[in-house]
């Protein structure tokens, strides 16, 4: 959060500039990186106090900014930092092209497609996507929705709301893609997010990991040794920490089509003020049915543990038992058992847990209406 | 011009303009720092904010998390392309008419949000409408006039659609 932010800056600073006790009052119209950004950095700023005539507050720096290395300080947290490091940026134009550039350069490359995660996290500096070289994956054709025999091919570059709009997508068995992607972020930033990016990421909380996982996908990787498959569910290894090699990318995702009677959902638990959050928790769920008995259960929770995981437990309480409130809430203490959250910014470990036997429950509750209907 | 400038080319508000860009700067910088089209707000640079909404290809992104280099080629629509000979697009007087701008901060990003919806779906319904508008943060408006605003101005266009 932007106002956590600024707390962040300035304990890292010290004294409050002057201007900024106040800064609880103002409602942030013009934007607070402006504000200190032009208050450290302008000098006309700094001698003239400007008002907000909306929220009559001064924005004013009395003490001049002593040291200039405190400028260059800030100005890494704000745009100047992308003018910072030297980039070579490349657009290849065929995958042969782009997977000879990335076996050359490794991981003093990076991938980049949408950018709407990559180019934050190269902003905020300390870490690994701070590369030399920029590869534009953007001209290889990697935005498509394919059907064939036996998969759906989602190309890697395919934006999220690509997805939303593919009416096959809409049917029973994929419903909890589907809803994970309307949960993904904001409507605008799924214009260019792609699934692709969600997965590679790694991020223990991407929200179309969970659905692709209940769905059985897999990913084709390629690199300059050719392709190889993957379940998605073996993909992530960890956070931020993926099965893949630095030479290799991830082009494809395949759904398979399903032939059992199936039925998913998705949850997301994420902090109400704001749609763009990351998930508390989120749960895809997906079971099959025979003769309206349920014969097989997938149950994926992210965000409450290292990586999306399957909880293994609690999908046999479901296939053993019938579908009651019993076996639900059993499986819903067992989810919780399984799960191993931390405690961050977004919620405490407890809180997780008690919210993953909720969702747990919610979700068995929402199938059990989707599979009568 | 550094080493590692590219030339690139975009349509900028129906003109095609070639410029040369740093691989690393934002889409957001070039509009403001080298087309001076200021009208285009830059507040959170982490894409949460959407105060630097455009339209590129018709659709609606936000400029703090496009680079310039990904651009090239593309059709870029700002605030400032909106208006026709000097007459406000219907988007912009209902805004207007609505109440929908305080500060004004964030009416740029909320107003380019807009245009993208009623271009996509002439006839969209009050919830559509918030989703469309779910990625611009409004600190002093509200959120309820820049809505209406925006209703009312896919009413006038679907009324009159070669107005603006």
């Amino acid at each position: 959060m932007i106002k956590g932010k600024l707390y962040g800056l300035i304990l890292q600073k010290g004294n409050p500039p002057p201007c900024l006790k106040s800064f609880q009052q103002c409602r942030g119209c013009f934007g607070w990186r402006n504000m200190i950004q032009g208050s450290l950095v302008h000098e006309a700023w700094q001698n003239n106090p400007i008002k907000c005539s909306l929220t009559g507050l001064t924005l004013k720096m009395d003490r001049l900014v002593q040291a200039k290395e405190k400028q260059t300080n800030h100005q890494r947290s704000a745009s100047f930092l992308l003018e910072r490091a030297p980039l070579t940026y490349y657009k290849p134009q065929t995958l042969p092209d782009a997977v000879k550039l990335l076996s050359k350069y490794e991981t003093d490359a990076c991938l980049i497609s949408g950018g709407t995660d990559l180019l934050p996290l190269r902003q905020s500096g300390k870490n690994r996507l701070q590369t030399s070289h920029l590869i534009d994956i953007s001209a290889l054709g990697l935005s498509y929705i394919r059907k064939t025999d036996k998969d759906f091919c989602v190309g890697a570059a395919t934006p999220v709301n690509d997805l939303i709009q593919f009416p096959e997508f809409a049917t029973s068995p994929y419903a909890a893609l589907i809803e994970a992607a309307k949960s993904h972020s904001t409507a605008t930033i799924r214009n260019r997010a792609t699934i692709g990016g969600n997965i590679v990421n790694a991020s223990l909380c991407a929200d179309l990991v969970p659905p692709l996982m209940a769905l059985n996908a897999s990913l084709v990787i390629a690199s300059s040794r050719g392709e190889r498959f993957i379940p998605v569910e073996f993909f992530i290894e960890g956070p931020n920490c993926s099965a893949l090699k630095p030479d290799e990318m991830l082009i494809e995702i395949l759904i398979p089509i399903e032939t059992n009677s199936s039925v998913s959902g998705f949850l997301k638990l994420g902090r109400n003020q704001t749609r763009i959050d990351m998930a508390v928790v989120n749960i895809a769920t997906r079971l099959f049915f025979r003769d309206k008995k349920c014969i097989d259960a997938r149950i994926v929770i992210g965000a409450a543990g290292p990586r999306a995981f399957r909880a293994k437990t609690a999908e046999t309480v479901i296939k053993k038992g019938q579908l009651n409130e019993e076996t639900i809430h059993q499986a819903a203490s067992a989810a919780m058992a399984e799960s191993s959250p931390i405690d961050d910014m977004r919620a405490s470990a407890a809180y997780r847990k008690k919210m993953v036997a909720y969702l747990v429950k919610e979700s068995m509750n929402i199938i059990r209406e989707r599979s009568i209907a | 011009m550094k080493r590692n400038d590219l030339e690139i080319k975009m349509n900028i508000n129906g003109e095609w303009k070639t410029l040369m860009v740093s691989p690393n700067e934002r889409l957001i910088d070039t509009l403001r720092n080298q087309l001076s089209l200021t009208g285009t707000k830059e507040g959170c640079a982490e894409g949460e904010c959407g105060a630097c909404t455009i339209n590129m290809n018709k659709k609606a992104v936000l400029a703090c998390l496009v680079l310039s280099v990904q651009a090239d080629g593309a059709h870029i629509l700002t605030i400032e392309g909106l208006q026709n000979a000097g007459k406000l697009h219907p988007i912009q007087s209902s805004f207007l008419t609505e109440f929908a701008v305080q500060c004004g901060y964030c009416t740029p990003g909320m107003i380019m949000a807009g245009h993208a919806l009623i271009n996509q779906n002439p006839d969209p319904d009050e919830e559509t409408v918030k989703e469309c508008i779910s990625n611009n943060l409004c600190r002093c408006t509200g959120y309820e006039n820049p809505v209406k605003g925006i209703m009312k101005s896919a009413k006038i266009m679907k009324e009159k659609p070669h107005h603006g």
